[in-house]
């Protein structure tokens, strides 16, 4: 009897499906998908995306030794990858990348007659900070002819999110929790002007043009397909679109180089004295049991991500500023690190389920469960800033984890002075120590505490009752 | 052989004009063929994906 699951987000594609459980995940294909990937499966282009780790690690496997019958005759099993994070937690340089994975592999597929089904950013994943495209069962026979099918995908889900970032400086990741399926063509059109100081490339074609091809040909029963493919629309020309693309997408610049939060580790008022103790502390609770998944809270440039990677597995270190997360990002991809996650997440924001049924896309609580969790100089912010309660916040942690490293800024902490200033006196008074100490130990049990060398901050590692 | 996205009519002339001088060419003989058609009244041939289908082997 299987113990596998079909995946909620695996339901598009007619000819091939993804289930996960038993710690494995299985791609299984109909006999029209299995006919398909059969014939690209040897191709040289294939071989080497799966030699160089750009495509999925992949063991072809008889269906039933998954357990799984017909109407599936054949099936393929995946490593589970660490935690799966979706496109509107990337930063610019993370969608930059799995934008240049994807039309890479395309390109490389035309050269061999395979097509590429799709062209959807959540077909890639972040291993660490390197990008893996997942989706072996995107690969199929191209036919003379064929068009790229995954352009206006490719458009709408990687390229104007990009242009929206570069060119005006917008973040994108609010549009794409937004839709699953990124911004319309349309959409685009109506936000992007022209610039003369600032020639926006790609935007006549893919955008302008594009937006008007699509309105030109809404109504139209014209079969353009065979008329292209007659006029000789061929693999190399669509070869010769995708190096342009390429050039247009690694052209693009991440505009903002500051934001609130880009010079925290630098900044005089905030350097802590009290920082190696504070190592000390985050290191001593993490090492003191093995940990698969650890998230960093509010990571910032990673100093604690990477005292926690090195006694854990992986360690997802999320933060509420992009720009933050894309410096982090570049540094570890410099690195080639594989154990840290970085993440664009606002916990007071994160969004629930998208998509179909609201399940296709869980939201973020929904995708892992951390060993243990960090939440250091972050959440007077959630209670300040965005009034959150401590209460509510330590609920969710006593949900999310068996145990926690917590940082609780006194009321005379100088960042929290800062935060009230333009608050109303007396309504952040049950923002103290005491408070916060009551509120967690009815829900944790405190394994060892520090008062900061700072006088003004204690840091608490906490297991759950 | 079977994509489940649909390739809209806008997005393919796209795809062949983006591709620069070699697309480009393929935009003129689409214009050609449609104007021809609207002259002479005659509709346009049909391709016949199959009959040149070896895409097994290598570039079309």
């Amino acid at each position: 009897m299987s113990t596998i699951q079909q995946d909620p987000g695996s339901f598009r594609d007619p000819l091939s499906k993804v289930f996960v459980g038993d710690g494995k995940v299985v791609r299984a294909f109909t006999d029209m998908g299995a006919k398909d990937i059969d014939a690209v499966w040897k191709k040289k282009s294939m071989q080497r995306a799966l030699e160089s780790g750009d495509l999925i690690e992949s063991t072809i496997v008889e269906p039933s030794s998954v357990g799984l019958s017909a109407p599936w005759v054949s099936a393929m099993t995946h490593p589970l990858v660490p935690f799966i994070s979706y496109p509107y937690e990337w930063t610019f340089s993370m969608l930059q990348d799995a934008a240049l994975l994807q039309l890479k592999l395309s390109r490389a597929a035309l050269t061999d007659g395979i097509g590429v089904k799709d062209a959807t950013p959540y077909n890639v994943q972040f291993i660490g900070s390197r990008a893996q495209f997942i989706d072996a069962g995107s690969f199929e026979v191209r036919r003379k002819g064929d068009p790229w099918y995954g352009y206006q995908q490719f458009c709408e889900m990687f390229l104007y999110p990009l242009m929206l970032q570069g060119y005006l400086g917008v973040g994108f990741q609010q549009m794409l929790r937004g839709s699953v399926n990124g911004i319309s063509i349309d959409t685009m059109r109506k936000l992007l002007p022209a610039s003369v100081l600032h020639p926006r490339k790609g935007r006549l074609t893919h955008v302008v043009l594009h937006a008007a091809a699509q309105k030109r040909y809404a109504d139209s029963n014209v079969d353009i397909k065979s008329q292209a493919a007659k006029s000789g629309l061929n693999a190399q020309v669509l070869d010769a679109t995708m190096k342009k693309l390429e050039g247009i997408v690694a052209g693009i610049n991440l505009g903002d180089k500051k934001s609130t939060w880009s010079e925290y580790s630098e900044r005089g008022h905030y350097i802590e004295s009290s920082l190696d103790e504070k190592q000390k502390f985050v290191r001593d609770a993490v090492a003191s049991a093995p940990r698969k998944q650890v998230w960093d809270i509010g990571c910032n440039d990673g100093v604690f991500s990477r005292i926690a990677s090195a006694h854990s597995d992986y360690v997802v270190a999320m933060d509420a500023d992009p720009l933050v997360i894309d410096r982090l990002y570049n540094t570890l991809k410099a690195e080639k690190n594989e154990k840290i996650l970085p993440l664009y997440v606002d916990l007071t924001d994160s969004g629930g389920g998208v998509g179909w049924r609201g399940q296709e896309r869980p939201g973020i609580f929904n995708r892992g469960k951390p060993d243990i969790v960090m939440a250091l100089a972050v959440i007077h912010h959630m209670a300040i800033t965005f009034h959150v309660p401590l209460a509510s916040q330590l609920d969710m942690f006593h949900d999310l984890s068996p145990e926690l490293i917590i940082e609780m800024p006194h009321a005379d902490d100088p960042m929290v002075k800062k935060l009230l200033t333009n608050k109303r006196d007396g309504i952040h008074d049950d923002f103290n120590l005491a408070e916060f100490e009551r509120l967690l130990e009815a829900r944790f049990t405190v394994k060892s505490k520090m008062l900061l060398s700072s006088g003004t901050r204690t840091i608490f590692y906490a297991i759950r009752k | 052989m079977f994509s489940y996205l649909d390739a809209a009519s806008g997005s393919m002339i796209i795809t062949a004009i983006a591709g620069g001088m070699a697309g480009l060419g393929v935009a003129v003989k689409m214009w050609t063929a449609r104007v021809k058609s609207k002259i002479t009244g005659k509709p346009m041939p049909e391709f016949d994906s199959s009959a040149e289908d070896d895409s097994s082997s290598s570039h079309d």
